[in-house]
């Protein structure tokens, strides 16, 4: 299938791309989120949540092994028939939709608070419009090199949070599983979204150079992922207290409030703005995916065609419905669920087919 | 249809800047005035708030201006600032925070200061100081080798503090030791003596916020000690034990000076009440002594001996704490971390919970150089 659709990515690329998609905007609530429900030994759930998030990643490999050299959608259509692959396309383009627009307004709610308290949101969504469009058109080469770009512009952004050791209590971490491990298990529940992602290696599969070395790509970029989650909660845990942390509905951004260097009082202005990169990685693949399925399903137009037809609907919807912050967090919550569906238990229902499938009408995976 | 899809997108792009409005709450420095300083009092059973801005002008003779009024609010207290103050008032730079004594004697003042965290373009490393009088006196207090308020006080808290001479709490600071239940906060205190702003210590607070009791440099630094913020280099001074003055001068003291030192605090839960066990160990420089000593012989003795009156003086201040219930260190981090069962059952009332606990203090020290003379 090496015609003009098909654009390459490396294995780094396809790593970052998965690692930024998934931290996002999860990076910002997750230590919060935690520890409402498990206190200060929420970090444990991430654990969990690891194991579980690479457990499925693994088994979409799986599938895509089924047929490595088209998308999702054609492995549909070549297993299932062509309907149930339309209908697919159709799912899967308001999922990533639903999560792009999400992004978008909590990126616009962010800047809004913290950057720009006089500018309307649906102008600051309008504004992202034009990198999405820019970057997205170009398909999941130029994204993949985007994410590369993205990661190595916020490699300061841990340095700055472990300055904020120097007020660290230790102590706060101990006794470790203060209520036992109900809590964390509960806990657990709110990592499906953060490790929302995964389900792009059904897109990102056909562009591998090195296919062989998908599964262990997506083990990487799971632990990557969890690795940062890992250290932003434990810092978080480390400087508010176990009975303070819930007062703040930003602590990963109100702990850079503690830091202070002679040259510049407030960092986490730079940090806000700086990390408008990193949301953005999660609403640029999102859209490219939603034009996509969109193309696909109607079997017409090009990718950019699509993509602009997307973006005005954003842009337009926006306007109309005006969100707030509690729609943009009610719909976080949700993700919980819808996407537990779509990139855990979708992919096991699709493999356990696949495995029979096969089976009955013998025909060997490739 | 790339060129018009092109054209069409640098067209919204253009109408788009034009739609921008998030410039237009812009302030040019020229026109604005910067207060630095901020005080809060009661006055009245009325809140009253203070500001100090500098003035940047060669021909003003006073080199500061103030501002004050009665408010509900500090948000509302704009208003007032910009009637007051010349140019638009750009309150969100501020140094330091002043609370006048009146206003710390009232449960829950914090919640009066909720507008620098509720907006976040305020910034929250204010230093938090606690003045022991009406703040009026402090704003309107002028010498002529001062700079302008907010800075000298920050300087003030900052150069201390880092010999733990009092404790550098930021807003931010502050609103997490209010916030944590196993601990009380402590922010830096200042006094007027002479006509001149000086620092008188640590003002120690309860756990909603009202004044209960304060300490001097040398608590202060003991307090940092056990807290373990204290740096090398904090300096004590004590009156050796044994030795009585003779004539004019306290000619009983000696003073030093800690080098590398470890705090090792241990809880356990015996009879119904937490227990501490303290470990000061630490190696130290004898930096005056103002009576003879052969510390070449006897310097083990020596340090025996000084180790008496800084255990005294540690189980003082932890009898001070106890006695108003408050707990400075944050001994119930450790009591948190290590007996979570017991302080579960008494983590709303830790006050209460500490003045009950036990102390066992034991205070280490090792000379590691007497000093250049004998």
């Amino acid at each position: 299938m090496k015609n003009r659709s098909y654009r390459p990515i490396t294995t780094l690329q396809f790593i970052l791309v998965i690692s930024t998609f998934q931290i996002s905007v999860a990076f910002l609530t997750l230590p919060r989120e935690l520890a409402a429900q498990a206190g200060t030994d929420g970090w444990i759930a991430i654990l969990i949540g690891w194991a579980i998030a690479t457990v499925a990643a693994l088994i979409i490999v799986k599938v895509m092994k089924y047929h490595p050299d088209g998308t999702i959608l054609d492995l549909l259509k070549r297993y299932l028939g062509a309907w149930p692959a339309k209908i697919a396309a159709a799912v899967l383009g308001a999922y990533y939709f639903t999560l792009a627009y999400d992004g978008y307004v909590i990126t616009a709610l962010i800047i809004k608070v913290w950057l720009l308290p006089t500018t309307y949101i649906y102008i600051l969504v309008i504004l992202m419009m034009l990198p999405t469009f820019q970057i997205a058109q170009h398909g999941l080469q130029v994204i993949g090199r985007y994410s590369e770009m993205v990661a190595m512009l916020s490699i300061w952004i841990p340095f700055i949070y472990l300055i904020t050791l120097r007020y660290a209590h230790w102590l706060n971490l101990l006794p470790v599983l203060k209520e036992g491990w109900m809590p964390v298990f509960s806990a657990a529940r709110s990592m499906v979204s953060p490790m929302l992602g995964i389900a792009l290696t059904f897109f990102l599969y056909p562009h591998l150079t090195k296919k062989e070395r998908a599964a262990s790509a997506v083990v990487i970029s799971n632990s990557f992922t969890c690795a940062v989650y890992l250290g932003i909660t434990i810092i978080c845990y480390l400087y508010y207290s176990p009975d303070g942390i819930m007062e703040y509905n930003n602590p990963v951004i109100g702990i850079m409030k503690s830091v202070e260097f002679k040259f510049i009082e407030r960092v986490e202005i730079p940090f806000i703005a700086f990390y408008l990169f990193v949301f953005s990685c999660v609403w640029i693949p999102s859209m490219y995916i939603v034009s996509y399925c969109s193309k696909w399903l109607l079997g017409k137009g090009t990718d950019r065609g699509h993509l602009a037809v997307w973006c005005a609907v954003i842009g337009i919807s926006i306007i109309i419905y005006r969100s707030g912050y509690q729609d943009a967090y009610r719909l976080i919550r949700n993700f919980n669920l819808i996407g537990f569906i779509m990139e855990f238990a979708m992919p096991v229902c699709l493999l356990v087919y696949l495995a029979i499938y096969t089976r009955i009408k013998g025909r060997k995976p490739i | 249809m790339t060129d018009s899809i092109r054209k069409v997108a640098a067209c919204v792009a253009g109408l788009l800047f034009l739609l921008l409005t998030g410039c237009n709450d812009k302030l040019n420095l020229e026109d604005s005035t910067v207060p630095l300083g901020l005080g809060l009092d009661i006055v009245d059973d009325k809140l009253h708030f203070y500001v100090s801005a500098p003035v940047f002008s060669k021909e003003a003779k006073k080199k500061s201006s103030e501002a004050e009024g009665a408010v509900r609010g500090l948000r509302e207290s704009r208003s007032l600032l910009d009637a007051q103050l010349p140019g638009a008032v750009a309150s969100r730079n501020y140094q330091v925070i002043m609370i006048g004594k009146e206003m710390l004697r009232h449960d829950g003042w914090f919640i009066m200061l909720d507008a620098f965290f509720r907006d976040p373009r305020n910034t929250t490393t204010v230093r938090m100081i606690a003045v022991d009088g009406p703040v009026s006196e402090y704003i309107y207090t002028k010498t002529k080798d001062r700079p302008m308020d907010g800075f000298f006080l920050r300087g003030l808290v900052d150069t201390s503090s880092r010999m733990a001479e009092t404790v550098k709490t930021t807003l931010q600071e502050l609103h997490r030791q209010l916030d944590d239940k196993a601990m009380t906060p402590a922010i830096a205190e200042v006094k007027i003596k002479n006509g001149k702003i000086m620092l008188k210590g640590t003002a120690l607070l309860s756990q909603k916020g009202r004044y209960e009791t304060s300490l001097n440099y040398q608590e202060t630094a003991l307090l940092q000690l056990l807290r373990r913020d204290a740096r090398a280099g904090v300096s004590l001074s004590y009156p050796f034990p044994g030795v009585s003055k003779t004539g004019l001068f306290d000619t009983e003291y000696v003073s030093f000076s800690l080098g590398a030192h470890s705090v090792k605090i241990r809880p356990s839960y015996e009879n119904g009440r937490f227990r501490f066990k303290i470990k000061v160990k630490s190696v130290i420089v004898v930096t005056e002594k103002l009576f003879e000593y052969d510390l070449w012989k006897k310097h083990k003795e020596f340090a025996d001996k000084l180790e008496e009156p800084m255990k005294a003086q540690i189980e003082e201040l932890l009898a001070k704490c106890r006695q108003h219930k408050i707990d400075p260190v944050g001994f119930g981090l450790y009591a948190r971390a290590y007996e979570y069962s017991h302080y579960k059952e008494v983590q709303d009332r830790w006050g209460d919970e500490f003045s009950r606990a036990d102390f066992d203090v034991s205070v280490d020290l090792r000379i590691a150089s007497p000093g250049a003379v004998q």
